[in-house]
This record gives structure tokens, C-alpha cells and sequence, in this order.
């Protein structure tokens, strides 16, 4: 036992507690806004973990750092306290899966594997954090989308996924903590770890990804409007004018300009525009305009059904096509009715990828509608809700992962921001403040080839699934070998 | 050593994002500068912007009509001689307001405009505040009709 094991296996359960607190902070404040931190987030935890005497101890560690890391994202409190405690005890059940899975796991297999455990066990709970209804913002490739000095690594997301891009901060922790606390025999594999990352670095640097060579001229209408205004236009007709004559202006601004492509914020105007000519009128590309549009409207057909749309309009004021939101927000839109499929819309400059607000966090809304042959991606959002809390940036920063998985440049417009226009490598073309209202001008360009992760999708996952279950297979079977042995040398 | 240091931290966090969160916006609109909304005993302020009642009523109805000499008193007289001026033909209210036709209202604080009704709420624009929703319906004082005239929703 080296002394670090030693001294690991002494630690007070108030420092354990102490130190996953640590690291809870630091996974919160890493989502929230110092990106940078989740290089080094679960350090304090592995060292926590070291010698837990028992398995709830453990789950309890670990528990703690994603409560903690959870309650960081306080901006959807606005959108009630059930989606809040949901989401907040949903991650802290991922992060008892980590720590038991390294308790169970560590040292039983090799040294190599002691050191990729942290990070295999990570991407895990992630992947599992993008499934059921309550996958929120949670990602360490998230966390670096928007810091530039970071951005070589993120080239790595057009083949494995965003998720892979968080593998490799998860690594990067396990590498530090094993360099540090790790004694003699883990050093050799922990450097090799960082120099792995440091290669996929050097290897980003050197090989950017394509950015396409069609050109598209498109503008980012923000309203900058706060919900309090939308809540007077439902009962106040002055205030509902008022919300019209802001798109009027920015949009017709646009028009003016003769950009080809117009995209609106989610439900930017919340009257029946299409069932109403004179709206039309005012608020579509007029027929000698270039322009067309991509409106965010809410549409209530017939039979009563509503739906969370983005509109195709082309000069004059037609609309060949539709997107209706798939992915509802729960609780909060289930008066709506979903969509019925990710698909682009078909439009005479390209074909346009929407996803509209929540669908911007998933992985597989963006890797679908690129599959399906979206040349550019449209993220129309409302945001207004988190107000100024953190949580709008790392929503920002899970859409910019999908430009970067899908490899296609991405206009992001919300209603109270952030509006900017991401390309293919992650960098930002300008951005709007919050609640600025104001038009965002870029030139896009459309890509149509397709990158290895959206062809072949969570793959990343099935090789760390893999690599989980053989060390599982290992430790078990070596578990099998040394009870008959210990049990003879126990008779003898 | 380092648990008070985390317990400060994590104090100063929550107290930064509950005032965050119930941080009152205004925002600097296209326009106008959105004031944030506010609750006055029952009722709420939903659009605080105190202006002038003859200014208000010739924006809703009348918009872009030069405005008229504005009445000469509070009173339901002095408003049915300036809304006529204004090509709005007002009478007497005959009962409870439905929320179909806008009303002047000249009961305590008046004279108020009442635009519409929201679910069951009165929803009026009162200078000294701006826009208003009731919890219900006002109180019974005179009350002149603006017949017939409607306010463009959009």
C-alpha cells in the first residue's frame, strides 16, 4: 500500500464530505460559468473515494456532487420547482452510479484501466443524462464550447459525439488525479493519459474541420422582449402591439437588407399570423423582397391542437412548409401537441435543420435532421425564462455542440438571447447581448456531407460500454480466482 | 479549513441566484422602456407606465389622429364633448360592464379606461399607473360607452 493509499484510507468521513462538496462546487460552477473547472471538477471526489470503507458512503459522495453540480442550474426555477428538485435529484443519481461503479471497479483490473475508469465511468452517467425526460444541460463538452483556447479538443465532436469531447475532460481529471494522488504505479499511465490529451489536442489544432463552401447570408431577428411583456400582450392590446411592431421593424430591417435568409426566436409573436392576412402583410418578407423566413409562431389548426412552430414563409407571404416542436418542454408545454417528426424544412436557399429550444440540448434532434440532409442548423429559442442566470450560456453552448457534432455552421436566435451564429469548429460570428432587441447579420455556409457521428450516432458509447462491461467481466472473474485460493489458504 | 470556506461559497452562490432570480427586469425595448410588472393590493400592474388618459385613448382608437384640445374636466360631460371631437361617440353606460366596448370610468381615482376583460378580470389603463387587471370587476360609478369602437388587437 503506498503511503497516499494509506493516508486515503484515513480520511475522516468529514473530509471525504468535505471534498465531494468541493467537487460538487466545482462541477456546478463549471456548467454554470467557469468552464475551465471541469478539467479538474471531480478531482476532490476521486480523492474522496479513495478507500471509501463502504458502498453507501460512496453513493452518498457522489450523490452529493451531483446534487450540488444540479442545483447550479437554479435558472429553470422559473419554470417550476418540479422540473428544479426532478432535475437536481436525476443528477445526483448519475453521480452515484460514478462513485459506486469506481468503488466497485478500481484496482481490480489493471493500472491502464484504473486511470480510463474515471472517464469511462463519465461518459456513462452523461449518455444517461441525455435520456428521458428529464436530460437537461449537463456536459463537460458543454461546459468548453465557448473557450476559444480549448476549442482544438472539440474537434473530436464530429466523430464521436459531443459526448466524446467530455470523455476526454473526464480523462484529463482522472490523469491529473492519478499524476498527483496516484503513487508510483499509476504515474506512467497517468502521463500517457495526458498525453493523450494533449495529442487529440495538437491533432484539433492541425486538422479544423471543413467549413463549407456555399455561401448564406442570414439574419438573427431577437426581440429582446422579457416574458412580462408577452404576459400584458395576452390581456393588453397595446401591449400585444407592441410585440408585433418590434418584429415588424427588426424583420423588415432584414428584408431591407436583402439577406437570404430571416430566422425569428421561438414563438416570437403569439397571434394566429398565419390564419390572419393583415399580419402577414406586416410581418412577412413582402413579394419583392429576397428574403425568406423562418418564423417561430404558435398555431392552433382546427381541431383545436396547438403547436410550438417554426414557419417556412417565402416572399409574399406563402408558407410551403412547417416544423412543429418534437421534444416538449414537460410540465411546462403539455398544452401543446408535439411534431411528428425531425425532419428539415425544404427551402429555396437550403435545407434548414430546426430545433427549437430544449431539442438544442439532445444530441440525436441535431444528428437527425443532419442525417435527413439539413445543410444549416436553426436553433430558435425563447430563453426569457432564465432571465440573466447562467443557465442561457450553457444552453448556448449545448447548441454550439451540435454544430460541432454535425459539422454544420448553426444561427441560434433567441427571444431575450443569446443570438449568435456558431461555425462547424465552434467559434462564435458575433453575438446580441440579452434582451437587446436588435438584428444579428452573418454569412453562413451550407454543408451537406455527413460527419462520422451522425452516421453512425452514439457509437462512442458502445466502445466505452465495451470497455465498462470487460472490466466488470475481468474483476469478476479475477474476484472468481482469488475466493478458492483465499479459501485454501484459509484451510491450510 | 476548507468546509467554512465551501459553505461561504455555497452561501454566496444562493444568495446571488435567489436575488437573480426574483431580479426585477426592465428592459429597453424597440420602442419603450418596459418597466417590470407588480402587484397593487389585489390587483396588478401589468404594464407600468403612468401617461396621459386623452393621449391613451386617441392611441388606442384614433392612432394617428392629431390630438384634440383634451376635456376640459374629469367629468362624463366634459369627456362626451372631447371623445366627440375625436369621432368617438360615448353614452352613458346603461349596466355592468361585459368588457365587450371600452368604458370610461369615473369612480374613485377616475376617470380610468377599461380595454377589455381578461378570463373575468377587468384589464384597464388607469394614468396614474398604467395598465391594470383587476381581481374583479369595478366598482358600480357613472360610466360613459364608447359605442361601437374597437381597438386593432395587433
Amino acid at each position: 500500500m503506498s503511503r497516499l493509499d494509506d493516508w486515503a484510507s484515513r480520511l475522516a468521513p468529514s473530509a471525504r464530505w468535505t471534498l465531494a462538496g468541493l467537487a460538487g462546487l466545482l462541477n456546478g460552477a463549471a456548467f454554470v460559468d467557469v468552464g475551465w473547472l471541469a478539467l479538474v471538477a471531480n478531482v476532490p471526489l476521486l480523492v474522496a473515494l479513495r478507500g471509501a470503507p463502504s458502498a453507501s458512503l460512496a453513493a452518498g459522495l457522489g450523490g452529493l456532487v451531483g446534487l450540488l453540480g444540479g442545483v447550479h442550474i437554479y435558472g429553470i426555477l422559473n419554470y417550476g420547482w418540479l422540473l428544479f428538485v426532478g432535475f437536481s435529484v436525476y443528477t445526483a443519481s448519475q453521480m452515484v452510479i460514478y462513485a459506486l461503479l469506481l468503488r466497485a471497479l478500481t484496482g481490480r483490473v489493471g493500472r491502464l484501466y484504473d486511470v480510463l475508469l474515471p472517464a469511462l465511468v463519465w461518459t456513462l452517467t452523461e449518455w444517461i443524462r441525455t435520456v428521458g425526460p428529464l436530460a437537461m444541460p449537463a456536459s463537460y463538452v458543454g461546459c468548453l464550447a465557448d473557450l476559444p483556447a480549448l476549442r482544438p479538443w472539440l474537434a473530436l465532436a464530429p466523430i464521436t459525439g459531443g459526448l466524446g469531447v467530455s470523455s476526454l475532460v473526464a480523462l484529463a481529471q482522472s490523469g491529473l488525479y492519478f499524476l498527483v494522488f496516484g503513487g508510483r504505479d499509476h504515474r506512467v499511465p497517468a502521463v500517457a493519459a495526458l498525453a493523450f490529451v494533449g495529442a487529440v489536442g495538437a491533432w484539433g489544432a492541425a486538422s479544423p474541420p471543413p467549413l463549407g463552401d456555399r455561401p448564406l447570408t442570414v439574419a438573427g431577428v431577437q426581440g429582446g422582449l422579457a416574458n412580462p411583456q408577452y404576459a400584458a400582450a395576452r390581456a393588453d392590446a397595446a401591449a400585444r402591439r407592441d410585440v408585433v411592431r418590434t418584429y415588424e421593424t427588426l424583420s423588415h430591417q432584414a428584408y431591407a437588407r436583402g439577406v437570404d435568409l430571416v430566422v425569428w426566436p421561438e414563438t416570437a409573436v403569439r397571434a394566429p399570423v398565419l390564419d390572419t392576412p393583415s399580419l402577414r402583410r406586416r410581418l412577412f418578407p413582402p413579394a419583392d423582397a429576397h428574403s425568406v423566413l423562418v418564423a417561430g409562431l404558435l398555431f392552433e389548426n382546427r381541431h383545436g391542437q396547438s403547436y410550438n412552430l417554426a414557419a417556412y414563409v417565402v416572399p409574399g407571404g406563402e408558407t410551403p412548409d412547417a416544423y412543429a416542436k418534437k421534444r416538449l418542454v414537460p410540465n411546462a408545454e403539455a398544452h401543446l401537441t408535439p411534431g411528428d417528426a425531425w425532419r428539415p424544412l425544404d427551402t429555396r436557399v437550403g435545407r434548414l435543420g430546426v430545433l427549437i429550444c430544449l431539442e438544442s440540448v439532445y444530441p440525436d434532434a441535431g444528428r437527425a435532421v443532419a442525417a435527413r440532409g439539413a445543410e444549416l442548423l436553426l436553433v430558435m429559442s425563447n430563453d426569457a425564462g432564465f432571465g440573466w442566470s447562467p443557465i442561457t450560456r450553457h444552453m448556448t453552448n449545448r447548441a454550439a455542440v451540435r454544430a460541432l457534432e454535425t459539422g454544420r455552421w448553426l444561427l441560434r436566435v433567441g427571444q431575450a438571447g443569446v443570438t449568435t451564429l456558431i461555425d462547424p469548429t465552434g467559434a462564435r460570428h458575433g453575438q446580441l447581448g440579452l434582451f437587446e432587441p436588435a438584428v444579428l447579420y452573418g454569412e453562413a455556409r451550407l454543408r451537406d456531407d455527413l460527419t462520422p457521428f451522425v452516421r453512425w450516432g452514439d457509437w462512442w458509447m458502445g466502445v466505452v460500454a465495451l470497455l465498462l462491461g470487460g472490466g466488470v467481466f475481468v474483476s469478476l472473474r479475477r474476484r472468481r480466482a482469488a475466493r478458492p485460493a483465499s479459501a485454501a489458504s484459509a484451510r491450510r | 479549513m476548507l468546509a467554512p470556506l465551501l459553505l461561504a461559497y455555497a452561501g454566496a452562490r444562493a444568495w446571488a441566484g435567489y436575488h437573480e432570480l426574483r431580479r426585477q427586469y426592465v428592459v429597453e425595448g424597440l420602442f419603450r422602456t418596459y418597466q417590470p410588472p407588480y402587484p397593487d393590493g389585489d390587483a396588478w400592474v401589468i404594464d407600468p407606465r403612468p401617461g396621459d388618459l386623452w393621449t391613451e385613448v386617441r392611441d388606442r382608437y384614433r392612432p394617428g389622429v392629431p390630438l384634440p384640445p383634451p376635456p376640459a374636466a374629469p367629468t362624463p360631460e366634459a369627456w362626451t364633448r372631447a371623445l366627440a371631437a375625436l369621432d368617438l361617440p360615448a353614452h352613458p353606460a346603461p349596466d355592468a360592464w361585459s368588457g365587450a366596448e371600452p368604458r370610461l370610468w369615473f369612480g374613485p381615482g377616475g376617470p380610468w379606461l377599461l380595454t377589455g376583460v381578461f378570463g373575468r378580470q377587468p384589464v384597464f389603463f388607469d394614468p396614474a399607473r398604467g395598465v391594470v387587471m383587476a381581481p374583479e370587476r369595478l366598482p358600480d360609478a357613472p360610466a360613459l360607452e364608447l359605442t361601437g369602437v374597437r381597438e386593432n388587437p395587433w
